[in-house]
């Protein structure tokens, strides 16, 4: 456990993840729940889209390369929908090609993580990001 | 032919001839005797002789004698000068030197009665006018009266000679005199004019009407043969004409570039020749045009098969390029991926996450699965390096940087990893390095972190050293260590990849072997060099002299 952050940072947070990779999927789903969140996952965007209506989540990791519908096909339902315009999507990824982080922003993420993944990194990018958004800011329990 | 041609140009002539003399017969010859000075002449004439010039059509003939040639040639040139408006109406003069006293009639005695009279007046004229002038300058001067034919006088008084403020009798005499004499040449002019008008035939003895007779016998003769000449040609012309006509159109069909024309060679003779000359020009001319042709052909052909050839060598570079840019792309993302899932699950177990047993054995084998998954993760970023340098996809960045701020950077963090395996580490400064350089800090660091961890890593016992020199136009990284050396035989391949000194260091000391191909590359991408020197058992330095690249000075509209 990341010393300076409380377990129960995520508590009440429903958040869903999306990632063809299980074992991608794995390592961000146990952090997250390690913190408390309320965990969802999906293998590919279509997937995703549908829990993502259903939950109607604060937060939505997601993976770019996918197979059936990939991050990017994802991040543009999203964004027509407008009832879902305060949900915080932050795209997750290997691709560490120059010019990714840059596209990923301009197609509607609001954040941009790096594969490979640690607690340490993971939860210090995010909880970095999550204190930069005001309203969701006030949702962590710190 | 010829003969015509003869015929016509000697008609000309006669003609040209025979209308000279006519303008000769109404030309106004001046004979002027040498008993006179020449320069009382020409004074006398620029003045007063005007209005009889202007009686008639033109001045013909200036005679003027006298002995001294060069005087009267000096002073014909002055006269001339003066009296343009004068001279534009003489249209033959000439000067011609005569002997004291000899009568200038003679030297016209070929001429006619009517000419001869008129000379003779103009020398009357002359005299008289001349003398007249003389002997009023010779009043003025002296105020003595000379007789009217006292012209020999004259001849050595003319130095004297000014123009009179005042004339005296005498002079108004001789005025009168004058006078008279010029009425009488007016009207012998006239009557010459009249008679040579009205009654030709009666000077059909002269000798001008003789030559005008001559003259219009020779024309007579031309223009007879130039008809018979142009009747001959007439009828010749079609002979002729029609050859010239065809050679024509063969040759306009020709230039029109229809090759299949050739002149008609049936012809005798020069024009037989000539059309035969044509036809091998013509053969010629094609000939070489089809080789030409062919050439051009060949070469267009050529050109095309390059063009296609440099085209698919282009088109398969440019795919291999995006193979390799896609290979690279997705050889990075698959193996992130797995590595992902070590470093994540490893980082959970360590944070004793998802109800993981944790105990001290598992803490030495998670340490050992993060040595392993970093030295990978290192593989994979040096693989990725060499792959973009190679491949030409290195793009370096332009960004100013302050080298002292990074050497300390560096030597923060060499400065611990040497701690960590007992060594002592220094680290120098130049002072005289530019505040800023433009470059690629990320680079640069590459190279500097390479050859540090190197430094460190074959080094047991002893110092590592970090300098940053300024050296000219250069700076320099300097690494050097007290490590184990690198054989000579060795410093040749060190720099090559996936090599190292050799199997058993390998096994040693780890490593991808790809480190200082990174370090060369990216040097020599920086438009800098690697260099190394080393003592087995002693240690090894290594120096990186790269290209200072100073900001530009910031402008003030910037």
């Amino acid at each position: 456990m990341m010393q300076n952050l409380p377990g129960d940072l995520l508590a009440g947070w429903d958040i869903v993840v999306i990632d063809d990779e299980e074992d991608s999927l794995e390592v961000a789903s146990v952090i997250l729940d390690a913190y408390g969140a309320n965990v969802h996952c999906a293998s590919d965007g279509k997937e995703g889209l549908e829990v993502i209506r259903s939950i109607r989540p604060r937060l939505v990791i997601s993976d770019l390369s996918m197979p059936v519908m990939d991050g990017w096909g994802l991040i543009y339902e999203l964004r027509q929908d407008t009832t879902l315009h305060s949900t915080q999507i932050i795209a997750l990824t290997a691709h560490a090609m120059p010019g990714d982080a840059q596209r990923a922003l301009e197609s509607g993420f609001n954040n941009y993580l790096t594969k490979p993944l640690t607690v340490e990194t993971f939860m210090e990018n995010l909880v970095n990001l999550l204190l930069a958004t005001p309203m969701l800011a006030d949702l962590l329990n710190i | 032919m010829i003969g015509g041609v003869t015929a016509l140009l000697i008609g000309i002539i006669g003609l040209v001839a025979f209308f000279s003399l006519q303008q000769f017969n109404r030309s106004f010859s001046v004979m002027i005797d040498n008993t006179v000075p020449t320069d009382q002449v020409l004074r006398t004439l620029r003045g007063d002789a005007q209005d009889i010039l202007a009686s008639a059509d033109q001045l013909a003939l200036l005679i003027v004698s006298g002995t001294d040639t060069d005087q009267i040639d000096g002073e014909y040139e002055d006269f001339k000068n003066a009296e343009s408006n004068l001279l534009a109406d003489v249209q033959q003069l000439a000067i011609i030197p005569l002997a004291p006293g000899e009568p200038a009639s003679e030297l016209v005695a070929p001429v006619g009665a009517g000419v001869q009279r008129l000379i003779s007046a103009a020398n009357a004229f002359v005299d008289g006018f001349a003398t007249a002038h003389l002997l009023s300058l010779t009043d003025a001067g002296a105020s003595s009266s000379a007789s009217p034919d006292n012209s020999t006088a004259g001849a050595s008084a003319d130095s004297s000679a000014e123009t009179p403020s005042v004339l005296p009798q005498s002079l108004r005499d001789l005025q009168l005199n004058f006078e008279q004499v010029e009425t009488e040449f007016l009207s012998e002019l006239d009557e010459f004019v009249s008679v040579e008008a009205d009654e030709s035939l009666q000077f059909q003895t002269d000798s001008v009407a003789a030559l005008q007779n001559a003259i219009l016998a020779i024309f007579g003769v031309a223009a007879v043969s130039l008809v018979v000449s142009i009747l001959g040609a007439v009828v010749g012309s079609r002979q002729i004409s029609r050859p010239i006509v065809a050679l024509i159109e063969v040759a306009q069909k020709l230039t029109r570039g229809d090759y299949s024309q050739r002149a008609d060679v049936s012809s005798f003779g020069e024009f037989g020749t000539l059309s035969r000359a044509f036809n091998t020009m013509t053969d010629t001319v094609l000939s070489r045009q089809q080789e030409l042709s062919q050439l051009n052909a060949t070469l267009e052909k050529r050109v095309r098969e390059r063009t296609r050839e440099a085209e698919a060598a282009r088109r398969v570079a440019e795919e291999n390029n995006r193979l390799k840019s896609e290979f690279l792309a997705t050889m990075s993302h698959e193996l992130r991926t797995p590595l992902n899932a070590i470093e994540g699950f490893t980082s959970i177990i360590r944070n004793h996450m998802g109800g993981t047993e944790y105990n001290a054995s598992t803490a030495r084998y998670v340490d050992r699965i993060e040595a392993n998954s970093k030295r990978l993760l290192q593989l994979i970023n040096d693989f990725l390096d060499i792959s973009r340098i190679e491949s030409g996809r290195l793009q370096l960045a332009h960004s100013p940087f302050s080298p002292t701020e990074l050497g300390r950077r560096w030597a923060d963090l060499a400065g611990g990893l040497a701690e960590k395996s007992g060594l002592g580490f220094e680290v120098s400064l130049d002072p005289s390095l530019p505040e800023s350089i433009v470059g690629d800090e990320e680079a640069v660091s590459k190279i500097a972190i390479n050859l540090l961890g190197n430094a460190v890593k074959f080094t047991e016992k002893g110092n590592v050293e970090l300098a940053l020199k300024a050296s000219g136009d250069n700076w320099q990284i300097v690494v050097s260590d007290t490590g184990i050396g690198i054989p000579p035989h060795a410093r040749e391949f060190i720099f090559d990849e996936f090599r190292q000194v050799d199997q058993t260091s390998k096994r040693k000391f780890g490593g991808t072997g790809l480190g200082l191909a990174i370090v060369q590359k990216m040097a020599r991408a920086m438009g800098g060099t690697v260099t190394v020197e080393s003592e087995v058992g002693h240690g090894s330095t290594f120096t990186v002299t790269l290209p200072i690249v100073l900001e530009e000075p910031i402008t003030a509209s910037a």
